[in-house]
Parts: C-alpha cells; sequence; structure tokens
C-alpha cells in the first residue's frame, strides 16, 4: 500500500510537470527544454530556503513563483527575433546552465553530492509527515492546477494563445500584444514547474543534480506530446502511462542495468513514434508541429 | 601560455568538423539533426567491436567501423525523416524527433557495450611531443591534422564538384532547385553517407584521446550546434566561430576552472541569441 | 469517445496488473530471514558492486551452513543504487516499503549512503555500510553503522606517509568534488602543513570529467614532489593517463575510492608506482582467518580477494552473528550491534563505540606489475 502511495505521488508531481509544459507547448506552441531546470530551482530554493532561514511553505512559494516568472521572462524576449527551433536552444543553454550551476556551485547547493535530509512541508499548522498526508497535498495540488488550466482554456486568454500559435503574423495584425501573452504563459507554466519541485524536494528528502537534466526536460516534453499537446486530460493520461511503465518492468523483474536503458529506449521510441505518426497525442486534437496545422 | 593555444587549437578542430558536418546536413534537409551525435559515438563503438574484439588490423577495422556507422546513419534517414522531409513537419518536430533518435542510438550502444567506459587504445601510455612550450599527444596532432584536411575536402567539393552546387543550391533555394531538375534524393543520401564517415572517423579518434562512454555524443553535437549558429552560413565563419569558441572555453578553464567549460559556452551562445536584431535569424542565407 | 473509453480500460488493466505483480512479489516465505543490500552494480564502477557481492555471497554460504540460525535461512535482497543518490533513495525505499527488511548492508559509496541515512532513520531501519568513510556519516544517525574507519583516519595516514616515509615538502591537491574529497583533502592539507610541509594547489575536479589536462598544466609549473588526488577509479585512472601524456612527472598518492581494476586499465603503465591507502585488513591480529578466507575465496570464485570483498564478508558474518542471538527486528538488531563485545574478523578488530563507528587503521597499497599490492612503506 504504501508503495502504490509513493507511485501515486511521483505521478501527480509529473501530472502538474506536463500540464504546465502543455499551457506553454500546448497553447502558445513553443517548445522548451527548460522545464525541467524551472522544476530544479522549485526544488532547490525550497530545500535552501528551509534548511537555512525555516521559511514557511508560503514564503517559499512566493519565491519560487518570483524567481522563475523573472526568469522565464527573460528567457521569452529573444523568442519573438528568432525562429522557434532558435527558441529550444536558447531553452537547451538555459537548462545547461542550471545544471552546471548547481552541480558546481558547491557552497550553495552542496553540488553532486546534492542537499539531503530535507524537512518535510509544514502547512500554517499541518506538518505533513505521512504519506497519505501527502498524497492528500498532491492530490488538492493537482486540483488546483488543473483548474487554473481549465480556466485559461476557456478565457479569451486561451483564444488569443491559439491564435499566435496558428499564425503569429496574423494575431499581431489583429493588434494583440503577443509579447505580454507569450511571456505570462510563459511565467506561469515555468512558476507551476518550480512548484512540482517544491513538492518534490520535501516528498523525497533529499534533492541532487542529476534529477534536473535535460533528459529529464525531454522526458516531460514526451509525456505532453504522447498524452495530446493542447489537450485538458492528455497531460494526466501521459503521465500515468509513463510513470507506471518502468515500474511495472521493474517488477518484472528485468536487471537494473538494463532496465534503465530498456526505459529510455521506450521513451525514445514513443517520442519519435508520435512526433512522426500520431502528433496529436493519444487523445489531443491539435496536430502540433505540423507547420499547416489543423 | 602556449599551451592554451595548443590546447584551443586541439578543441576547436573537434568543433568545427562537427559544426561543418551539421551545417552540410543542415543545408540538404533543413533542420538540426541531433541523432548525428549517436553516429559521433558508434564509431568508436564500432572500432571496438572491430579492432578490440574481432582483432580486425588496425586499417580495416577503421574502414568498417566508418561504413557501418555511415550506413547506421543512412538507414536513419531512410527510415525516419525521409517520410517527412520538406513538407508537413516543421523542423521543429524534426529536431525533436532527431533527439529521440539519439537517446535509442546511446542507450542501444550502453545495452550492448555497458555504461563503464571503454578504451580501444592498447598501445603505451607516452610523454606527449614537445610543441614549443606545450605539450602535444600524436593523437591530438592527428585531429588538427584532420580538421584541417576536412576543410579542404569540404571547401573543394562544395565549389568545384555537381554534388557540390547541387548542395548549395538546395541549402540557398530548394524550390528552385527542385524545378531546376536537381536530384534532390541523390543529394541528400549522398551527404547523408559522406558526413557520417566523416563524423564516426571524428569520433574514433576523440576516443583515442579521451576513452569513451556511451553519453559522450550530446556534448561534443551541442558545441558543433553553438559554432553554427555562431557562425551562420559561410564555412570560413564557422571556422572562425569555432576558434573563439574555443579560446574562451579554453581561457575559461584556465582561469575559473574547467568545471565550467559547459557553461562558458552555452552562455556565449545565450548572449548571442539575446543580442539578436529584431528579424527572423536563419542558419543559411 | 471510443478513443477514450478504450484507453480508460487500458490504464485499469495496467492498474490490476501491476497491483497482481505486486501483490505476489510480496508473500514471503517463513523460514527466510531477508536483509538489503545496496551497492553499485552496474554503470561505470560496477566492479565494486560485484566484489561487494562475492564477499556476501561466500559469507552467506558459511552462515547457512553452519546453522547458527537454527533452520531459518538468511537471504539478501540487492538493490543497484550505481553512483547516483536519487537511485540509492529509491532502492532503499523499496526495500524498507516493499520488502520490510531491518537492515541493509550499503551504501558503498559515500554519497549514497549520506542520501539514505535519513530515510534509514525515519522508518528505523539499520544501515550498516562496508566501505563508505566520508566523516560525517558519524553524525549520521542511531541507527547507522559502519565498519570502516572514516576518511579523518586515512587523510592522516596519507598526509604522514607523505612527510615522514616520501620526504615530501610541497604538494598539489587534486580532490573529487563531494563530501569523500573535500574531506580527505582537508584532513590530508591540515595535517601536512601541521607537520612542516607546504601544499601550493588545491583544487577540485567533478565525477564524470575527462579532460583534466588544463588543471595537470598548472600543477606541472609548481613541480611539487607530490599530487595527493581522492577520487574514483575512472576519473583518477584518466588523471594518471593523462599526466604522463603531458610530462607531469611527480609522485601520486591517492585514496580508497581509486581501489579498482578500472583504474589500471585505463592508466595501464602510467599508474605504476602510484600509491593508494586502504582500510586496514586484520593483518598480525587475525592472520588464520585471513588465509582461510581467501582459500574458500579462490577457490569459490577462481580470483583473489579484493579488499571490499574481504569488508563486505565481514560484514555480512557480523550480521548473521547479531542476528542469530536477538529478534529479526530492527530494534533488537541495533541493541545487538552496540552490544556486540569486540568481534575478530578478516578486517581485524569491529566494535562499535556509541555513533556506530570503529577503530581501524588504513594501510599503503602501491601499484607494481599492474596490480595493488601491500607496500612495503608503511606509516
Amino acid at each position: 500500500m504504501d508503495y502504490i502511495t509513493h507511485i501515486l505521488i511521483i505521478i501527480g508531481i509529473y501530472v502538474i510537470l506536463a500540464k504546465s509544459l502543455n499551457l506553454i507547448m500546448g497553447f502558445s506552441g513553443l517548445i522548451s527544454v527548460a522545464h525541467s531546470a524551472f522544476y530544479g530551482i522549485g526544488a532547490y530554493v525550497s530545500a535552501l530556503m528551509t534548511l537555512k532561514y525555516e521559511s514557511s511553505f508560503f514564503v517559499t512559494l512566493l519565491c519560487v513563483i518570483v524567481i522563475n516568472s523573472l526568469l522565464g521572462i527573460i528567457l521569452i524576449i529573444p523568442s519573438f527575433k528568432v525562429e522557434k527551433q532558435y527558441f529550444l536552444f536558447i531553452t537547451f543553454a538555459f537548462q545547461v546552465i542550471v545544471f552546471n550551476t548547481l552541480n558546481n556551485w558547491i557552497e550553495l547547493t552542496g553540488g553532486a553530492m546534492g542537499i539531503s535530509g530535507i524537512p518535510p512541508l509544514v502547512l500554517i499548522n499541518w506538518k505533513i509527515l505521512s504519506r497519505y498526508e501527502y498524497l492528500l497535498l498532491i492530490g488538492v495540488f493537482v486540483f488546483i492546477i488543473c483548474l487554473v488550466c481549465g480556466l485559461i482554456v476557456k478565457s479569451p486568454f486561451n483564444r488569443v494563445l491559439k491564435a499566435i500559435r496558428e499564425d503569429e503574423v496574423l494575431a499581431l495584425t489583429l493588434g494583440k500584444n503577443i509579447i505580454i501573452y507569450k511571456m505570462t504563459i510563459f511565467a506561469i507554466g515555468s512558476s507551476i514547474a518550480g512548484i512540482a519541485g517544491i513538492l518534490y524536494a520535501h516528498y523525497i528528502s533529499f534533492i541532487d543534480p542529476g534529477s534536473f537534466t535535460v533528459m529529464e526536460s525531454i522526458f516531460i516534453i514526451s509525456i505532453v506530446i504522447i498524452g495530446g499537446a493542447g489537450s485538458y486530460w492528455g497531460p494526466v493520461l501521459g503521465a500515468i502511462l509513463l510513470v507506471l511503465f518502468p515500474e511495472i518492468l521493474r517488477f518484472i523483474g528485468f536487471p537494473s542495468s538494463i532496465a534503465a536503458n530498456l526505459r529510455q529506449i521506450l521513451y525514445g521510441v514513443l517520442l519519435v513514434t508520435f512526433i512522426m505518426w500520431k502528433p496529436q497525442g493519444l487523445i489531443g486534437s491539435y496536430k502540433f508541429f505540423l507547420r499547416n496545422a489543423k | 601560455m602556449s599551451q592554451i593555444f595548443v590546447n584551443t587549437l586541439i578543441s576547436a578542430s573537434f568543433f568545427i568538423v562537427i559544426g561543418l558536418a551539421l551545417s552540410l546536413i543542415y543545408r540538404a534537409v533543413k533542420f538540426f539533426d541531433m541523432s548525428l551525435a549517436g553516429i559521433f559515438v558508434a564509431g568508436p563503438y564500432c572500432m571496438l567491436f572491430f579492432y578490440n574484439s574481432l582483432c580486425i588490423p588496425l586499417f580495416f577495422a577503421l574502414i568498417f567501423s566508418c561504413l557501418l556507422s555511415s550506413i547506421i546513419y543512412y538507414v536513419i534517414y531512410f527510415a525516419i525523416y525521409k517520410r517527412f522531409e520538406h513538407n508537413a513537419h516543421s523542423p521543429l518536430s524534426l529536431l525533436l524527433a532527431s533527439f529521440g533518435i539519439y537517446i535509442i542510438l546511446q542507450n542501444v550502444i550502453s545495452i550492448i557495450f555497458g555504461d563503464r567506459i571503454m578504451t580501444i587504445r592498447n598501445i603505451h601510455i607516452q610523454e606527449g611531443i614537445l610543441l614549443g612550450g606545450a605539450m602535444l599527444t600524436p593523437i591530438q596532432l592527428i585531429a588538427i591534422l584532420y580538421s584541417i584536411i576536412f576543410v579542404f575536402i569540404v571547401l573543394i567539393i562544395m565549389h568545384k564538384t555537381k554534388y557540390g552546387l547541387c548542395l548549395r543550391t538546395i541549402g540557398e533555394n530548394f524550390p528552385l532547385a527542385q524545378s531546376l531538375g536537381v536530384s534532390v534524393k541523390k543529394t541528400i543520401v549522398i551527404t547523408y553517407l559522406t558526413v557520417g564517415i566523416f563524423v564516426s572517423l571524428l569520433g574514433i579518434i576523440y576516443a583515442y584521446d579521451v576513452d569513451i562512454v556511451p553519453t559522450m555524443g550530446m556534448n561534443i553535437i551541442m558545441m558543433g550546434i553553438i559554432v553554427m549558429i555562431i557562425g551562420g552560413n559561410g564555412i570560413m565563419k564557422i571556422i572562425i566561430a569555432g576558434i573563439i569558441l574555443s579560446l574562451a572555453i579554453n581561457l575559461g578553464a584556465w582561469y575559473i576552472g574547467s568545471e565550467w567549460k559547459e557553461v562558458i559556452a552555452f552562455a556565449i551562445l545565450l548572449f548571442y541569441l539575446l543580442m539578436q536584431p529584431r528579424a527572423s535569424h536563419k542558419a543559411v542565407n | 469517445m471510443n478513443k477514450k473509453i478504450l484507453l480508460i480500460v487500458l490504464l485499469a488493466l495496467v492498474f490490476i496488473i501491476s497491483t497482481f505483480i505486486f501483490l505476489d512479489r510480496n508473500s514471503t516465505k517463513d523460514h527466510t530471514l531477508t536483509i538489503g543490500c545496496i551497492s553499485i552494480f552496474s554503470g561505470e564502477i560496477a566492479t565494486y558492486g560485484k566484489e561487494t557481492k562475492q564477499g556476501i555471497a561466500l559469507a552467506l554460504d558459511e552462515i547457512n551452513n553452519s546453522n547458527i540460525l537454527q533452520g531459518k535461512e538468511l537471504a539478501v535482497q540487492y538493490e543497484d543504487s550505481q553512483f547516483d543518490a536519487k537511485m540509492g533513495v529509491q532502492a532503499i525505499n523499496k526495500l524498507i516499503l516493499v520488502d520490510k527488511v531491518p537492515i541493509i548492508l550499503g551504501a558503498f559509496s559515500s554519497r549514497v549512503t549520506l542520501a539514505i541515512a535519513p530515510i534509514a532513520e525515519k522508518y528505523e531501519t539499520v544501515l550498516m555500510s562496508a566501505s563508505a568513510t566520508a566523516d560525517s556519516i558519524k553524525n549520521s544517525g542511531d541507527y547507522i553503522f559502519r565498519i570502516v574507519p572514516p576518511n579523518k583516519v586515512q587523510g592522516e595516514v596519507a598526509a604522514f606517509f607523505a612527510r615522514e616515509n616520501l620526504k615530501a615538502k610541497k604538494a598539489a591537491v587534486y580532490y573529487v568534488n563531494d563530501e569523500y574529497g573535500q574531506g580527505l583533502s582537508k584532513e590530508f592539507t591540515n595535517i601536512f602543513t601541521m607537520n612542516g610541509g607546504k601544499v601550493l594547489f588545491s583544487e577540485g575536479f567533478s565525477l564524470g570529467q575527462k579532460d583534466f589536462r588544463t588543471t595537470l598544466q598548472k600543477i606541472k609549473k609548481l613541480e611539487v614532489d607530490i599530487l595527493y588526488f581522492p577520487g574514483q577509479a575512472i576519473e583518477i585512472g584518466l588523471i594518471l593517463k593523462q599526466s604522463k601524456e603531458i610530462g607531469l612527472n611527480t609522485i601520486f598518492v591517492g585514496a580508497d575510492g581509486s581501489y579498482s581494476p578500472d583504474l589500471i586499465k585505463i592508466a595501464s603503465d602510467a599508474a605504476s608506482g602510484a600509491y593508494f591507502t586502504l582500510m586496514s585488513m586484520g593483518f598480525g591480529v587475525s592472520d588464520d582467518m585471513i588465509k582461510q578466507f581467501n582459500d574458500s575465496f579462490k577457490k569459490k570464485y577462481n580470483e583473489e580477494p579484493t579488499v571490499y570483498a574481504a569488508y563486505a564478508y565481514d560484514a555480512m558474518k557480523i550480521i548473521g552473528q547479531v542476528i542469530s542471538k536477538n529478534n529479526f527486528d530492527a530494534k533488537d538488531i541495533k541493541k545487538g550491534l552496540y552490544d556486540l563485545e569486540e568481534y575478530i574478523g578478516v578486517t581485524g578488530l569491529t566494535k562499535f563505540d556509541q555513533h556506530g563507528e570503529v577503530d581501524k587503521n588504513y594501510y599503503v597499497y602501491e601499484i607494481k606489475d599492474n596490480k595493488f599490492i601491500l607496500s612495503n612503506k608503511q606509516f
């Protein structure tokens, strides 16, 4: 039972990550390889703040949102001047820089040794100690974030984003200030990734830079694409499938040396298959990436 | 000081070859093909198989390895990219797909050969050659010579052969190329096969220098991409970009510490992209 | 709509199947006592896991054949942490929550041990390492034990060896950038300078780094008598190789983390003459047991045992003894370990102090003829 709870918590965290990336990718058509960097920043900021200053949950939440939003806005700025593939490289560069900083700035982050003994979260007076309480917390956050995404989807804000995604030039002619829209959505998406980071850090009680690499970003991208970019339940479905499958492999008893590689091969195959043959994902309806997307 | 100069030349050699290779592929198929990183790694692992396991003499092992890697690269193109080129799929999706293919290649290599570091050489480790105050191993000298030769080959092919003309035309104006009867398919095939050979050979040289792990391809390729983006279109520009990047990295490594090499490289890329004027940036004119 | 229903059905199936597999794995046989083991079984330095398993398996044979557990059989559930703290965390979570073991032998490396110790403490499970030497493990908790001496001792031995035996006056320190390397470099620097030496250079390198030439060139310019380089086998092997290539000629002194055949594979003849400190065997205390151990090991595996295999063997034997005298639960085992009166094994005398630490020494080994052998120069 305990282990199932653990799996559910991990799924919950990835749902949050996938939904937030879906906001960025699915609704404004930008591919970001930097999502795990924002995830990592959230985790490290929260871990360090609670360990050094014993700050409360809401303070760290606020800090993470502010930091990630600012960084997100800075990254978006060049996206108007360059094509989408170059934006991908910008996010790649950001991701690598963040990872290396976490890994090399040992005085601050402990480097590759990571940070251990992260204390449990405290919400006002409620100390979240047991797994079940944590599951409850994650559930609440998933619910809130789904609500927020849902609101964004139904809003006029979203219609503008869709217009931007399909045809930037047209959207420009309609007089909408694209820059503000893109910035907002990227800031929101990145902040939510940071929140997932906070939840992760306090759950596992140990973080190291190895959890926040380019491969992790690509994993989250795979979840979004396979589930269906731009759809509401797509990221949820994708997260459940991509998290469960290696766990099943593990129980069937594959030697762990091969299991890790097989898992990555699976992700690679799924990624390529879906991009090339089923770009709308399992239950999406937007054929992501295609030039004349319909 | 002269050591920094020599180190710069060495890493610049690798960057320039990869950068040029990537730009050739880009001209042909109009997207950044990350699966080339897998071919870079495949070369040395094929060598491990042919030279270390099967004990085939060095010269033939080299030929087999490069041919095999090149064929693998072409098969990737044929099985996947070919179906979707130049029409429905955006370069972004192909780029992402090529990431996926790299992941598959790298992990297949990991399964077959294991993740542990592997050595191809079985020669004695010797002191390097002293060249004007700096130390240089024979293999590093080979790397520098290789890059010079490669640059010359590319220059000659691009400007003096029919194939080169085809490639340049496709790169600059695809519809025009088609209407002029340029055999696009053949050009692309030749490009993939030759680039595959040269990049896998580069990988083998690299492996002789620093030994191999399955994950080393991505790093080098990213340096090549940085060089390509900063360098832009011309071959000369790529060479200069490679030298500048290499110089910045090695100076930084000397004064700040070698663990920050990647950060320096990507910070340069970031800075460059952030400084672009307000216009669509293209790697090809 | 149809698509969505299909997918929901698929998901449900996946859930049901996984639950069945999970439940099935969980059924335990009554007469088997299972403990856990976390080590490095894959990835770059998998020889360590292999050696650990060899030592443990040999000890297991002896324990189960001697019937000290009165009819019950002792078994080990192995989990792979690679050289990655996060995987170690996953491994210990599974061992504690799914396999429900009361004691875990591991982890192999300091960094993984430090990451999983808080979890062992939290879930009140005993964690005993046969090889993790970072100093801070001492204070990791009540349930944390180890049968190896800490890096404080190792750094001291290296520094004294450098000063007294090698007569070195100027040293450079190039350490792996984690608690293991940092702790050792700090201790070495302290003792070396306290005894009249000078450390001219001190810098860290990252795990996974492949090119050290820039820093080695800086060190070459300083013309030091020795280079102290605590780190893991792959990086240290590359450092030895690249030092020779750039003409850095000095005496090399390293630490136990480099003790692996992989080092010799990478550095080949560049490794000749390098010194390394290793945790002490029980020479002079339990020579009979050591000979017996060597013979049984050679008989079973057809190769010589390494120091790590010996330590894993001893750890397993100690666990076997404690389990035979106590109830099979974590609290009793913990008490049993603290109460252990001087266990004599192949690694010498083991007795745990109130921190779960032991009082042992380090010996100096050197590389000759492509092998690690006990040096005839000892501090």
